[in-house]
C-alpha cells in the first residue's frame, strides 16, 4: 500500500510528464495535439489540487488543529497555479507561442518549489500524523 | 513545528542582497584581473578566490537562506538580522583580503581573512544549526549538512594558511592542498551535488538519480574526499571516481530530459558538467597541470551559479510580487529577459573556449576581457530583476 507522500509524489511526476509534452508540442507549434494535450495536462493537476484540498488537508488540519500552517500556504500557491494555467489555456487558444511558454516557465517553477514542499515537509508529516491507506482511498474515490 | 517554515520563506532583501553582492564582486574581481594583468602583477590566490568566495560563496550562503525552508524545512527565526551580519563579515572581509592580494599587504590580507573565517564560521554555524535538528528526507538535505561541515573546516584550512604568510604558522604545501581540496570538492562539488538530486529530476523532468546513490552519496565522498588529502596520484582516484559518476549520472539525465530545451538553464548545466568531466584529469595530474584544473573547475561552478542566479532572481521577483498582492507583477521572462539570457550563456561558451585555447600559452586578456562582459552582463541582470521587484513591491512603495 502506498504511503500518502509515494502516492501524491507520482501524481507530482505525472503532472509533471504530461506538462512537458504540451510545452514540447507548443514550441513545434503542433496546436491541435497541443490543446488535447494541455486539456489532459490541466484535468490531471487540478484533480490532484482537488485531492488535496478536499480530503488530504482537512484530514491533516482536523488532526493537527493547525490551520493557518502549510496547508494555507498550499492553497495560496495553487490558486496562484490555476491562474498561470488559465493564462496558458487563453495563450493556447490564441497560438501565441511566446506568451505559453512565457506563463509556463514561470508555472513550472512555482510547482516545482511548490511539490518540493509537500514532497519534503508536508507529506511527511501527514504520513506520521494520518492513516495513510484510508485517505490515499479517500482522495482515489473523488 | 516543522511545516510551519513554510510561512517563513526569507525576505526578498537577503537573496538579492548577496546575489548583486556577488556579481558585483565578480564584476570587480574581473576588473582587478584585468588591472593586474596589464601591470604584470600575476596573482592566483586573488584570481581563484574573486570566483571561489566574491562570487560563490555569496550566492551559495544567500541561496541557501531561500532554501533551507524550502528543501529541508529548516526555519531561521529573524533571518534579516543574522542575514546582515553574515553579509557584513564576509562583505568587508572579503574586500580587505582581495585588497590585501592585490597590493601584497599582509595586515590586509590577514584582517580579511579573519572577518572571512567570522564570516563563514557564523554563517555556516547557522545553517548546520537548524538542519541537525531535522531528520535528512532527501539526498539534498544530507548533502548540504556534510557540504556545510566541509566549508567550516577548509575556511579554518585557509585561515592557517593567511598565518603562515605572517609567519605566525609554519607553510606547508599540504595545508594549501587541504583547503583546495575541502573547499573546491567537499564545498562546491558537494553542495551543487545535493542541490542536482533535486533540481535536474524536478525543473527538467529528468529520470531520478538512483534513490541509493543519491542518499548514500555523502557517506561514499567523505571517506574519498578523506583519503584525497592524503596528496598523491592514487589516493585522488576513489574521489575523482565520484565526482565521474556524478557528471555522467548528471549529463545522461539532462539529455534524456522530457523538456528537452525548454528551460535554457539546461544549457548552463551542459556547460558546467563539461567544463567539469575536463577537471577531472587534470586533478588526477595537478602536480602539471593545477592551473588548467583551477580554470576548468572554476569555469564549472561559475557557470552554473549564472545560470541558476538568472532563474532564481527571476522566479523570485514574481513569486514574492505575487504574494505580496502586487498590482503588476511580471513574469519571469519579463524580469530578465531571454535576450540577457542567451547573453550571458553565449559569453560563458566563449571564456569556455578562450581559457581552454590560450591558457595553455599564458594568453589570459582575451578571456579577462570576456569575463568583464559576462560579470557585467550578470550584474546588470540580477540589478535590474532586483529593482523592478523593489520598485512594484507594495512593502515598499506604501501609496
Amino acid at each position: 500500500m502506498f504511503s500518502i507522500t509515494e502516492y501524491l509524489t507520482d501524481e507530482h511526476r505525472e503532472c509533471d510528464e504530461l506538462y512537458a509534452k504540451v510545452e514540447r508540442l507548443v514550441s513545434e507549434e503542433r496546436w491541435q495535439e497541443a490543446v488535447k494535450a494541455f486539456g489532459e495536462f490541466r484535468d490531471e493537476t487540478l484533480r490532484h489540487f482537488q485531492k488535496e484540498e478536499d480530503v488530504l488537508f482537512p484530514e491533516f488540519e482536523g488532526r493537527t488543529g493547525i490551520v493557518m500552517g502549510p496547508t494555507q500556504v498550499m492553497r495560496m500557491e495553487h490558486a496562484q497555479a490555476r491562474e498561470l494555467i488559465s493564462r496558458m489555456g487563453e495563450a493556447l487558444e490564441k497560438k501565441d507561442k511566446r506568451a505559453f511558454l512565457s506563463v509556463g516557465e514561470t508555472f513550472m517553477i512555482l510547482i516545482q518549489q511548490h511539490n518540493m514542499k509537500e514532497e519534503q515537509i508536508l507529506y511527511p508529516m501527514c504520513d506520521q500524523h494520518l492513516d495513510a491507506p484510508e485517505v490515499v482511498q479517500k482522495m482515489e474515490a473523488l | 513545528m516543522r511545516g510551519l517554515s513554510l510561512l517563513q520563506a526569507p525576505p526578498f532583501i537577503i537573496v538579492s542582497g548577496f546575489f548583486i553582492s556577488a556579481s558585483l564582486f565578480w564584476f570587480f574581481g574581473s576588473l582587478l584581473e584585468l588591472c593586474s594583468y596589464l601591470k604584470d602583477l600575476w596573482s592566483l590566490p586573488l584570481y581563484v578566490h574573486i570566483s571561489t568566495i566574491g562570487f560563490a560563496l555569496f550566492v551559495m550562503f544567500g541561496a541557501l537562506f531561500q532554501m533551507l525552508p524550502v528543501v529541508a524545512g529548516a526555519v531561521i527565526k529573524e533571518p534579516k538580522r543574522k542575514a546582515i551580519i553574515s553579509w557584513l563579515l564576509l562583505l568587508l572581509g572579503f574586500s580587505l583580503f582581495t585588497t590585501g592580494f592585490y597590493l601584497k599587504n599582509y595586515s590586509l590580507i590577514m584582517v580579511g581573512s579573519s572577518l572571512l573565517l567570522a564570516g563563514v564560521l557564523f554563517t555556516a554555524f547557522l545553517f548546520l544549526y537548524h538542519l541537525l535538528k531535522l531528520k535528512s528526507f532527501t539526498p539534498t538535505s544530507r548533502g548540504f549538512k556534510f557540504a556545510l561541515a566541509f566549508v567550516l573546516s577548509g575556511a579554518v584550512a585557509g585561515f592557517l594558511i593567511a598565518l603562515s604568510y605572517g609567519n605566525y604558522t609554519p607553510y606547508s604545501p599540504w595545508l594549501l592542498h587541504l583547503h583546495m581540496v575541502l573547499m573546491l570538492f567537499g564545498w562546491v562539488f558537494l553542495l551543487i551535488a545535493s542541490v542536482s538530486f533535486q533540481v535536474v529530476e524536478m525543473f527538467f523532468v529528468a529520470r531520478p538519480y538512483p534513490r541509493l546513490y543519491a542518499m548514500n552519496f555523502p557517506y561514499f565522498f567523505t571517506p574519498a574526499l578523506l583519503l584525497a588529502l592524503y596528496d598523491s596520484i592514487y589516493t585522488r582516484v576513489p574521489l575523482l571516481a565520484l565526482v565521474l559518476s556524478h557528471v555522467l549520472l548528471t549529463l545522461h539525465r539532462l539529455y534524456t530530459s522530457r523538456r528537452g530545451f525548454a528551460d535554457k538553464s539546461i544549457y548552463f548545466w551542459y556547460l558546467a558538467f563539461l567544463n567539469l568531466l575536463v577537471s577531472i584529469p587534470f586533478f588526477l595530474f595537478k602536480e602539471s597541470f593545477l592551473y588548467q584544473f583551477l580554470l576548468s573547475f572554476g569555469l564549472f561552478f561559475t557557470i552554473l551559479i549564472t545560470g541558476m542566479s538568472l532563474r532564481i532572481i527571476s522566479f523570485l521577483v514574481w513569486f514574492h510580487l505575487s504574494n505580496e498582492g502586487a498590482k503588476q507583477v511580471p513574469l519571469m521572462s519579463e524580469v530578465i529577459g531571454e535576450k540577457l539570457i542567451k547573453a550571458c550563456f553565449f559569453l560563458s561558451l566563449l571564456l569556455t573556449i578562450s581559457l581552454h585555447t590560450l591558457s595553455f600559452h599564458r594568453m589570459y586578456l582575451l578571456p579577462v576581457v570576456i569575463h568583464i562582459i559576462l560579470s557585467g552582463t550578470l550584474s546588470l541582470s540580477i540589478i535590474k530583476g532586483s529593482l523592478l521587484y523593489f520598485r512594484l513591491s507594495p512593502l515598499y512603495n506604501a501609496s
